[in-house]
């Protein structure tokens, strides 16, 4: 079931029907508000952090020096070859946009990925929010019972690096609900690395008791704000009542991997990226406008190419896995996904067999929310050390991403300093060839 | 660096102590030193640093100059009848700040009496986390769930489990009132308001969904725990 608000009521109205023994004929409005051209759109950013090699994936150079071992294959396009280590997107390769003339100038990975997550650089004291929480004020409705912005497994941040998935100004009300975070979290531990712990009120109390009690529990809190005004207090209220929505049945069923077939646990990949991308699906389905999923480990400056292919033999199962379901179930249109990592890596292999940090030429990968698929967008020279046509920024990619979602990047926000700023900044030329 | 000559150390020393009092620093981020990020006040960083330099970079003495200030002492709360919030940057009210994992666990344990178990410190949190960033120190949603939901609360609030709940719930020399009066002071340490008074006790008498005055109390303080006031340091 998609976009659709379950209140109690509703809830009841549809249990009670089937009781009594009517068809659910009342479920077919809520379908057919998935076919609402009206309903608003999501986005799913698959996040690639440490900088993928993007050469050895989206504009491969086999035969030369810079290329490396990695081979090309053919796609489903003509004219269109990608990386041998992609067999299963090459086949969808009419889905995908591919950016191979990516141009930023951040090579650490911490501004690169404070860059490409905001498209701003640091300044001071702005705490600029995330594209997720930008887009989730945007989509979101903030009355659902699921969050408009929820990270799975985010990478564990270095020393000093800025917060990863932060609502920065935009925070509390779009902070995301971050799961998979517990240090110490294993592949084999999967399930309940994305489960949402404590989403279940202890035994023994009653629904009419927990209601009860945050009743009490607002009434406290509505006191000590008066008092208070400012974004603690605000952002615990804010956490408080989103908890509680959570928790009830529907929004919770979200979060339950276990109710999909073994064939999907395994299409997707029994690992936490592909079982991550399951669930984004899932809560797409329910009409959660941002959810990322991350991948680590792309920073190979060793040994890149045992590296490249484990990685991406990973993603493109899940990623494949993911396109053909949101296709089956009639959501590609109103669902972009972004693949992107802070930066690519050297043309130059180094004496480890492995690449370093390139921002002047790399590549991501956009699909679906009506983009047109089976092209490469801007050229790299043919060793792939600069750009040689239709060079792209991070605000030019991330106003293209607006505007497949309906959005006007120019719109401003009020920022924590006082000063409006605008979604993505104004200098931005959205991509018009993929729109 | 310790050279006198060399203002770098003792404004740094002195922008980063203010700010783990305060909740803010003067300069703001804190790593950024470059000049390029005015201070919110700086007369008084330049004067505190220079104090601070003459003193022989003594800590204690940095120390005592704050916290015996006036700035430090003033209250978290608005002053009665002002509306609009000033610029917390400014200083005119103590800025809240959440209890960290460890100090929320700490209080939870003085106000509930339980023992303290290291094993379940330990889980407890690891499981609430420490904000990577200052910037992102906030309430989430997680944390929100454990302790709305988590064992410990369940344990807390579970008249068998608390012994302390227990003896408020049923002191044969406490009437309602006296009874909602210790849970407050248990937690929050003040007795609450008039009107927080009336609408807990009328809850308390009433029972709660159980008809229980007992779990009603119970009731009372799983919300006292869960309140934002008693997780702010404030």
């Amino acid at each position: 079931m998609s976009h659709v608000r379950w209140s109690r009521r509703t809830l009841l109205r549809h249990g009670l029907m089937s009781v009594v023994g009517l068809p659910l004929s009342g479920w077919l409005p809520a379908l057919a508000a998935a076919k609402d051209p009206k309903r608003k759109r999501s986005c799913i950013l698959l996040w690639m952090n440490g900088g993928p090699s993007t050469i050895d994936l989206w504009d491969p150079k086999p035969g030369t020096d810079n290329g490396g071992p990695t081979r090309d294959i053919s796609t489903s396009v003509p004219g269109l070859r990608l990386s041998e280590h992609l067999p299963s997107l090459a086949k969808m390769a009419d889905q995908l946009a591919i950016i191979r003339s990516m141009s930023t100038k951040e090579g650490d990975h911490g501004r690169g990925t404070f860059l490409m997550r905001t498209g701003n650089l640091p300044l001071g004291p702005i705490q600029y929010p995330t594209l997720g929480a930008l887009l989730a004020k945007e989509l979101g409705d903030p009355s659902a019972e699921l969050p408009s912005y929820v990270s799975i497994v985010p990478p564990a941040p270095g020393m000093g690096t800025l917060p990863f998935a932060a609502a920065g100004f935009l925070a509390p009300q779009y902070a995301p609900l971050v799961l998979g975070d517990d240090e110490g979290k294993s592949d084999a531990a999967t399930a309940t690395v994305l489960e949402v712990p404590n989403l279940r009120r202890p035994a023994g109390a009653s629904a009419e008791e927990a209601e009860a009690r945050l009743d009490l529990l607002r009434q406290l809190d509505e006191g000590f704000a008066a008092r208070r005004p400012g974004v603690v207090t605000a952002g615990h209220r804010t956490a408080v009542e989103q908890a509680a929505r959570l928790m009830s049945p529907q929004a919770a069923a979200a979060f339950r991997l276990d109710d999909e077939p073994a064939r999907a646990l395994d299409a997707y990949g029994r690992n936490l990226f592909g079982q991550g991308c399951l669930l984004a699906r899932r809560l797409v389905e329910r009409g959660v406008p941002f959810v990322e999923v991350s991948l680590d480990g792309w920073d190979s400056h060793i040994d890149n190419f045992e590296t490249v292919a484990r990685l991406g033999r990973l993603f493109d199962a899940a990623w494949s896995t993911l396109l053909g379901d949101l296709k089956d179930r009639g959501l590609l249109d109103t669902t972009l996904v972004l693949w992107m990592g802070e930066f690519g890596r050297t043309p130059r292999i180094n004496s480890a067999k492995g690449r370093d940090h390139f921002p002047s030429a790399w590549s991501v990968a956009l699909a679906g929310g009506g983009i047109k698929g089976g092209q490469a967008v801007g050229k790299t020279s043919k060793d792939g050390t600069t750009v040689e046509s239709r060079p792209v920024s991070t605000v030019d990619l991330l106003a293209t991403v607006c505007k497949a979602l309906g959005i006007d990047h120019l719109k401003q926000n009020l920022s924590n300093v006082g000063r409006p700023i605008r979604i993505v900044d104004k200098s931005a030329r959205p991509i018009d060839e993929v729109l | 660096m310790t050279d006198r000559q060399n203002p770098l150390l003792a404004r740094n020393l002195v922008n980063r102590t203010w700010g783990y009092f305060f909740g803010a620093a003067l300069i703001e981020p804190v790593d950024d030193l470059s000049g390029q990020v005015k201070a919110s006040h700086p007369e008084l960083l330049d004067e505190l640093a220079q104090a601070f330099t003459d003193g022989g970079f003594d800590l204690k003495f940095l120390l005592r100059v704050i916290t015996l200030s006036r700035t430090y002492q003033l209250t978290s709360a608005l002053p009665e009848g002002q509306e609009n919030p000033d610029d917390l940057r400014l200083f005119s009210r103590m800025t809240p700040r959440l209890l960290a994992a460890e100090q929320l666990y700490d209080s939870l344990l003085v106000a509930t009496g339980l023992p303290d178990r290291p094993s379940h410190r330990a889980e407890f949190i690891s499981r609430f986390g420490r904000p990577h960033h200052p910037a992102e120190s906030q309430r989430s949603i997680l944390q929100a769930l454990q302790l709305m939901n988590g064992k410990f609360i369940a344990d807390a609030t579970d008249l068998t489990q608390t012994a302390m709940l227990s003896a408020i719930a049923d002191a044969p020399f406490l009437d309602t009132a006296g009874r909602v009066d210790a849970l407050f002071l248990t937690t929050l340490s003040r007795l609450p308001n008039s009107r927080e008074r009336e609408r807990f006790v009328a809850y308390v008498e009433g029972g709660g969904p159980r008809k229980d005055q007992r779990r009603a109390l119970a009731d009372v303080f799983w919300a006292l725990l869960n309140s934002n006031e008693f997780g702010t340091n404030h």
